[in-house]
């Protein structure tokens, strides 16, 4: 562990859903701190509350009780508008469905952050490339999502999440989708960014060879981390 | 939100609705309606407007006018033409009435005019020059009569513009000589054109002196009209009572007898079909305006159906960045974008079926190029006012919830 601010970090922080009878307890008094330059993964079965913590890391959520501070900054304090300039600014997201808008080809795709963001159009043009030049599907700017296999889509889905440059990664399920030899391209593909950009990188799978392969594995059981150690990878990196 | 995303934002509003065209084109259609009937209901309102106006000034202001009536006779309802004005009435209102402009006998029939190998039927007139500023009509060519021709009944005459185009062909009208059933007489005066009035043509007319009228074509004293002209334009109460206390006394009526004459107030009745008319435009307005709100609602309706079925959408463009004013702008073009679609072509129809109605109506069609804005401003509005409630439910949705229902 260093002793530089982490770029993500959960203290004691509770997650419940529901009420009365139908009361869920997602996410029991969590605690982890994410440091800039990591690539960390979450396993669990489902139901563990593997997504709830992603999503309070995420920033899409707040948690219930506890603290969570995303770049040095309390969540829960912020008013929703807020917290979407704040998710905005450091957070770069890839889902399990990959979640591309199917009306838009590659390059819209991957150019929407950045009209988010009000970034001029030569400067977007510039940054759609160099984020689709870095999965390695360049070559398929101008297909829609459709007329994509799966891992081509996954990793539009990453460029989408890696062109506004940010310092977080968050993905769920990256791999989920898609079959084993696929899945290490994308989880490849993590790992170049991690390495080269020095992107954050935090995963959600229940895959276990995946979760090996990320440099730190935390696991949960029933809403509560019940491991957080290094793995092989991280070791083999050191 | 800045310039590169305001860019932005219609592109994706016209994906959207490309998405789904037969919703779109629905819902443009009922804007479509709204809009179409609104443009078309002012447009005729202008036209009604416009006909009243050019009827009130016809008829000129602070006019009364008297006209002999029906007398009831034997009790059996039966009723036989009243007896006739004369001259000597015309100078007992000159004398006795306060505050009279003029007063002018008219007389008129039907007769054929002719003049070499052309002849035409027309409507002769037997008056006095106070006539023609009774009726706000000038004498665009030439002169009115004089008192000197007036109190001789000279053989001169006035033309209306009909006359002079059918007979003279736009070459020189003064001087020219005009026969007149039997009656041969000079013209010494061309009017300003009227147009029609109804199914009348105003200017196919000759006047001539009311004493020559009444000597060469009518052969007796009767006088069936007078007209009366208020100073100051307007006709007071007193005015129009004293006028009828006079000719009841005059005709010798009865005080229970009703009155053999009829007393026409010009600007009265104007008035009266001018509150009718402005009535009508109102009542067919509030029909447009709720045809319009019908057609707004259609837009919030298919915006919230839309809202509920990209909510995956949504929650994607929040994840990756939007903030809710990006949602609530995306969704608010959107809305605008099928109501602008709706309100040109609703402008189009309106105008249309305006170009349609007028002759129908017997208005004239009167375009207002104020229409392309209004037209705009409504665009505008529908779509902001009928977007809004589901723009911001889209621009509230919780993009955990959506991501969820992927």
């Amino acid at each position: 562990m260093t002793t530089a601010s982490p770029i993500v970090a959960l203290r004691m922080a509770s997650k419940t859903y529901g009420r009365g009878n139908a009361r869920v307890e997602a996410l029991k008094s969590a605690t982890v701190s994410i440091q800039p330059g990591e690539f960390a993964a979450i396993v669990g079965a489902s139901g563990s509350g593997k997504s709830t913590m992603l999503n309070l890391l995420g920033c899409l959520d707040v948690p219930c009780s506890g603290s969570c501070l995303l770049a040095g900054v309390e969540t829960a304090s912020l008013a929703v508008d807020q917290r979407s300039r704040l998710r905005r600014d450091t957070i770069g997201f890839v889902f399990q469905g990959y979640q591309l808008l199917e009306r838009m080809d590659a390059w819209r795709n991957v150019e929407l952050p950045l009209i988010y963001r009000g970034v001029p159009p030569p400067e977007r043009g510039r940054r759609v490339e160099r984020a689709l030049d870095a999965v390695g599907l360049i070559d398929r700017a101008r297909h829609r999502p459709g007329a994509m296999s799966g891992g081509q889509q996954q990793r539009i889905a990453i460029a989408r999440a890696i062109v506004s440059e940010p310092p977080l990664l968050i993905a769920d399920e990256p791999t989920g989708a898609v079959d084993a030899a696929t899945g290490d391209d994308i989880i490849d593909v993590f790992h170049t960014l991690n390495r080269t950009q020095n992107t954050t990188v935090v995963l959600v799978t229940h895959d276990e060879r995946i979760a090996h392969r990320c440099g730190r594995m935390i696991r949960l059981v029933d809403g509560r981390i019940v491991s957080d150690t290094p793995t092989d990878a991280r070791r083999d990196a050191g | 939100m800045r310039a590169a995303m305001l860019a932005e934002l219609p592109r994706h509003a016209i994906d959207a609705l490309r998405a789904n065209p037969l919703r779109s084109l629905l819902t443009i259609l009922s804007v479509v309606a709204g809009v179409a009937a609104v443009i078309a209901m002012t447009t005729l309102g202008h036209g009604v407007s416009r006909k009243v106006e050019t009827e009130i000034n016809k008829l000129g202001v602070g006019v009364l006018t008297l006209r002999v009536g029906q007398r009831a006779r034997g009790g059996k309802g039966a009723s036989i033409e009243a007896q006739a004005f004369d001259y000597a009435d015309v100078e007992a209102i000159r004398s006795s009435v306060r505050h009279v402009q003029s007063v002018v006998p008219l007389v008129s029939r039907k007769a054929r005019v002719v003049s070499g190998r052309h002849n035409l039927m027309t409507t002769l007139l037997g008056t006095e020059s106070d006539y023609f500023a009774a009726r706000a009509w000038s004498v665009a060519e030439g002169r009115a009569f004089t008192a000197h021709e007036m109190h001789v009944g000279a053989a001169a005459c006035i033309i209306g513009e009909t006359i002079r185009t059918q007979f003279f062909q736009g070459g020189e009208a003064l001087g020219a000589l005009l026969r007149l059933g039997t009656v041969p007489c000079t013209v010494i005066g061309v009017l300003a054109p009227r147009g029609q009035s109804g199914e009348e043509d105003s200017d196919n007319i000759v006047a001539i002196p009311f004493d020559a009228y009444q000597r060469r074509v009518q052969g007796s004293p009767d006088i069936g009209t007078i007209v009366v002209t208020a100073v100051g334009g307007k006709v007071t109460p007193a005015q129009k009572d004293a006028l009828e206390a006079l000719m009841r006394e005059r005709r010798r009526l009865d005080p229970f007898e009703p009155s053999d004459f009829t007393l026409l107030d010009m600007r009265q009745i104007a008035e009266a079909s001018a509150a009718t008319a402005r009535m009508m435009t109102s009542l067919l307005g509030t029909i447009a305006v709720l045809m319009l709100l019908v057609g707004g609602l259609g837009i919030t309706n298919v915006m919230l159906v839309s809202v509920a079925e990209r909510r995956r959408e949504i929650a994607i463009r929040m994840a990756i960045g939007a903030l809710p004013g990006h949602i609530l702008g995306q969704f608010l073009i959107e809305a605008v974008a099928l109501s602008t679609i709706g309100s040109v072509f609703g402008t189009l129809v309106g105008v249309g079926s305006a170009v349609f109605l007028a002759p129908l109506l017997q208005v004239p069609f009167v375009l207002d190029a104020d229409v392309v804005w209004v037209s705009f401003a409504m665009a505008l509005a529908i779509g902001v006012t009928f977007g809004f409630a589901p723009a911001r439910r889209a621009a509230r949705l919780d993009p955990i919830s959506g991501l969820r229902a992927a």
